[in-house]
């Protein structure tokens, strides 16, 4: 999939993968290579400063986390804020993809 | 967490060198992902291949961080405008300038420009809400002239009565305006290497 296609979905992939659980940042680019199959051919530092973004959109909070036997790391939880976006995010696109859909696979019906 | 070395982490704190805690925050990222890596038995100029543009990157980084600091420095914009409306108005009832008086061009100067910060400020602000905040720093940056010209009029005017008994406290209400005068414009020219980067 086109890089640029994604970037502007990335925050919302991200926000998603988050939904499941608290994450630090490389288990965040796994999960996503995981779920998408590979098919996001993004460089995988992006998801680093979108994960800074959101943090300071208030839609995910961070803290270090030492594990017993482990190197400190950044984890991501989704805040009570980016339940919320994620959910009217999820509402666009669902209502977007379906306009979409109409013309790019025309033997959809419109369902408004 | 692994010490980050190298042309790369080098090349990538250089570009966001301007922020200090941007670019803190990048190499955090970088040597979270790097030692992620190399725990995978990844070689290290694989690992940074992977992690993407040094250039690209930083633009990221830049353009994530860039909408909090424009709503930072529109506060320290809202503090100036308060800060110069009150003062103003404190030297005015000290020195009884007469409102009703034949306006003089500092006079005009003072209240015309706290004005016309004002209003440029209110533009920011709802610019700042309409949009992503990137259209916000023309009229910041007019705003910080408009207010600059307002408090160097004011403090024109008000000159004569330093060596009264009111010296001191003109003195030290001029000095915090221009301290918050000084603190927007770097806060100006910040957002200007950020929106060259981003």
């Amino acid at each position: 999939m086109n890089a640029e296609m994604l970037k502007g979905h990335l925050d919302n992939v991200i926000l998603a993968t988050l939904e499941q659980g608290s994450a630090h940042g490389y288990a965040v680019i796994e999960e996503i290579r995981r779920r998408s199959r590979g098919s996001f051919n993004l460089p995988e530092g992006t998801v680093y400063p979108a994960l800074h973004r959101l943090e300071l959109a208030g839609l995910l909070a961070s803290d270090w986390v030492t594990p017993d036997a482990g190197r400190r790391k950044r984890v991501y939880t989704l805040t009570p804020t980016g339940k919320k976006a994620l959910k009217e995010r999820r509402e666009g696109w669902a209502e977007f993809s379906r306009a979409v859909g109409v013309f790019l696979e025309p033997d959809k019906p419109w369902a408004a | 967490m692994g010490r980050v070395t190298g042309d790369y982490a080098g090349a990538l704190e250089r570009e966001l060198g301007f922020d200090r805690q941007l670019a803190d925050r990048a190499r955090e990222d970088l040597a979270e992902y790097l030692d992620e890596m190399a725990d995978a038995g990844l070689a290290r100029d694989e690992a940074e291949r992977r992690f993407g543009d040094v250039q690209d990157i930083a633009r990221s980084y830049a353009s994530a961080a860039l909408p909090k600091r424009l709503r930072q420095t529109l506060t320290v914009a809202g503090w100036l405008a308060l800060a110069t409306f009150l003062f103003m108005r404190w030297r005015s009832m000290q020195l009884g300038f007469d409102p009703f008086a034949r306006p003089t061009l500092l006079s005009l100067a003072d209240g015309t420009g706290f004005l016309i910060g004002a209003a440029a400020l209110i533009v920011a602000w709802r610019r700042g809400r309409s949009q992503s905040g990137s259209d916000m720093r023309a009229p910041l940056v007019f705003a910080a002239i408009a207010i600059g010209v307002s408090t160097t009029a004011s403090l024109l005017r008000a000159l004569p009565a330093l060596g009264g008994p009111d010296g001191t406290l003109i003195l030290a209400t001029g000095l915090i305006q221009l301290a918050l005068l000084l603190l927007l414009i770097g806060r100006l020219r910040l957002i200007g290497r950020y929106r060259r980067l981003a």
